[in-house]
């Protein structure tokens, strides 16, 4: 299809262009059944990623007119200790919050797969946080979590001393990643149990022919059939971990001390400051990271339609 | 005979598992129902009460009488509504016309839609922040709704389920004079109403939870929608527990009234993407 519009755009030939020109008056009806969505496209993506790129070489702060300052808020950002936390803070949060999360769902599906009744009622009931707006969840979690809490509760009740969930800055990350788990092992539970259903019988039983115990048929044929979706969701939970944002502002804005500051947080606590020039410069090296991460993401999903 | 039986050990102690496992799962939720229906002083009573004495509904008349609740729970409506028809109707004619019709540009401007799905909304914000409130749309609903509608997600699912579509009814159609758009409305829409669902669930998911954009476009009491008001209720004054639980009760509501009544629907909606039919 691109092939008239870019090969030779030089030496095309006057019956060529007319005809193209044909073609696209004809196609009328098709631009009209895209318009709206180019139109959007244009004016809330793509304008404001080369506006931001613009304003990531200035100094700009919202009330003084813009300076170029070239590339002096990449170097600033690339060596502000704040930064570093953050991008460890983030990648923290996405390994841990993924290790378990992918762990409690696959044994989640393995266990509802084997499952002869009530299989949806649990199918349906673990996906209730799922729907739960993040919002409320990080609510919830944070009235668990306090002083005189449900779960400082129930350490008094075992003889031991409370602990500080969220204010703490060794454990306040970690309080955040049990909630978000909470949250979001639903999602992959079912995403895992719909690969589960999908994975032949007559594997198993040949696997069974040839002796296999459990383990070993889980280890040769099982894991093999969820290899895809296993790297489908990896990425796309580092994709979602990265975007974290809700739980953090919810459960502790950043604090303690910074201990749970991610990158997303950071560039809504910049902004706010009206740091602009700065939190675009910012913006981008997310924007950066993630490309690199959905390009692996792509090639996966590619793969597997092959 | 031997093996039958321990199978049936096992089965039981995977049903012990998972049902110790959903109660652990459910308490969380139970609690904020049954902290909703406390009086203050009982919230961090010791030993903690799951059940409460009455079903007092004094701490949900307290919500609209402490916030604009019923202002956040409009804006929170007609925000993910609007939001859900205006994609649903736009990305199921773009995925249509990328699936079926053919024009020229159109392989570029499809792989256009595909480059801006790998760019995350957090990281055009601010520019887009500054773009809207240059066009005075501050604390409006075109502020929260149009920059909000992402088109990439909706046309690339849509133009999947549509690919697979017989060519030969579209034919038919074209043939006995109908225009594009009366096949679309007469033919289309009814024969992807499954795909148009799967998308509206999702969409309207996404909009209902959504924190970071309506945090930044509103500044204003009445414009801000269920999660920015619920968030910074609890952040703006002496924290009133019992007050934002009836509020959260009363935000997830409608979402779980959704889920219990189109489970399937549900399930697929929100996997969407993840999930290969």
């Amino acid at each position: 299809m691109n092939g008239p519009m870019i090969a030779g755009a030089g030496t095309k030939s006057p019956s060529r262009l007319q005809s193209l020109a044909k073609e696209i008056r004809k196609s009328k009806e098709a631009y009209l059944f895209i318009l709206f969505p180019v139109v959007l496209l244009i004016l809330f993506s793509l304008i404001p990623m080369f506006y931001g790129f613009l304003m990531s070489f200035t100094n700009w702060n919202g009330l003084q007119p813009a300076k170029f300052v070239g590339i002096d808020n990449y170097i600033q950002i690339l060596q502000n200790k704040d930064f570093h936390r953050a991008i460890l803070n983030t990648v923290k949060f996405a390994v841990v919050s993924l290790a378990a999360g992918m762990s409690v769902a696959l044994i989640l599906a393995l266990a509802i797969d084997k499952l002869t009744r009530f299989q949806s009622f649990f199918k349906v009931t673990y996906f209730i946080p799922v729907i739960t707006p993040m919002v409320v969840v990080a609510l919830v979690w944070t009235l668990i979590y306090s002083d005189k809490g449900l779960l400082n509760y129930f350490l008094g009740f075992f003889g031991i001393e409370s602990v500080g969930w969220l204010t703490d800055k060794r454990i306040a990350m970690y309080s955040i990643i049990v909630t978000s788990v909470w949250q979001g092992m639903g999602f992959s539970m079912i995403v895992f149990l719909a690969a589960l259903q999908k994975i032949p019988d007559h594997l198993y039983e040949a696997a069974k022919i040839d002796g296999a115990n459990a383990f070993q048929s889980f280890w040769n044929v099982t894991l093999p059939g969820l290899k895809d979706t296993l790297a489908f969701l990896l990425i796309y939970g580092v994709i979602g971990a990265f975007n974290v944002f809700d739980q953090i502002y919810v459960m502790t804005n950043g604090g303690p001390v910074k201990a749970t500051e991610t990158i997303v947080f950071q560039i809504f606590s910049n902004f706010r400051y009206l740091k602009l020039g700065y939190t675009s410069a910012l913006s981008y090296i997310f924007l950066f990271m993630l490309l690199i991460i959905s390009l692996i993401q792509f090639k996966v999903i590619y793969k597997k339609e092959e | 005979m031997g093996e039958f039986r321990r199978n049936k050990i096992i089965l039981l102690f995977i049903y012990l598992f998972l049902s110790a496992g959903l109660i652990l799962n459910l308490a969380p939720l139970a609690w904020m129902v049954s902290t909703s229906f406390k009086p203050g002083s009982e919230v961090f009573r010791f030993p903690p009460k799951w059940i409460p004495d009455s079903l007092d509904l004094a701490n949900y008349k307290k919500v609209f009488a402490i916030i604009p609740f019923e202002r956040y729970y409009i804006n929170s409506i007609v925000v993910a509504l609007l939001l859900t028809a205006v994609t649903v109707l736009l990305c199921t004619m773009a995925g249509y016309a990328f699936a079926k019709m053919k024009f020229p540009g159109k392989n570029g401007i499809f792989m256009l839609f595909l480059i801006t799905l790998m760019i995350p909304f957090q990281a055009t914000m601010i520019p887009l922040f500054r773009m809207v409130s240059s066009f005075g749309w501050i604390d409006t609903y075109q502020g929260l709704i149009l920059p909000q509608i992402s088109t990439a997600f909706g046309i690339f699912l849509i133009r999947q389920f549509m690919l697979s579509m017989p060519d030969a009814v579209l034919e038919a159609a074209r043939i006995d004079g109908s225009s594009q758009l009366r096949t679309f409305w007469k033919i289309v829409v009814p024969m992807n109403r499954g795909a148009m669902a799967t998308l509206a669930i999702f969409t309207f998911n996404t909009a209902w939870n959504n924190l970071l954009w309506p945090l930044l476009v509103t500044n204003r009491e009445q414009m801000r929608t269920l999660p920015v008001g619920m968030a910074l209720f609890r952040s703006s004054r002496d924290i009133d527990w019992t007050a934002i639980m009836a509020g959260s009760v009363m935000s997830l509501i409608p979402m779980i009234v959704l889920f219990l009544l189109m489970q399937k629907q549900f399930i697929r909606g929100i996997t969407a993407g993840a999930v290969k039919e």
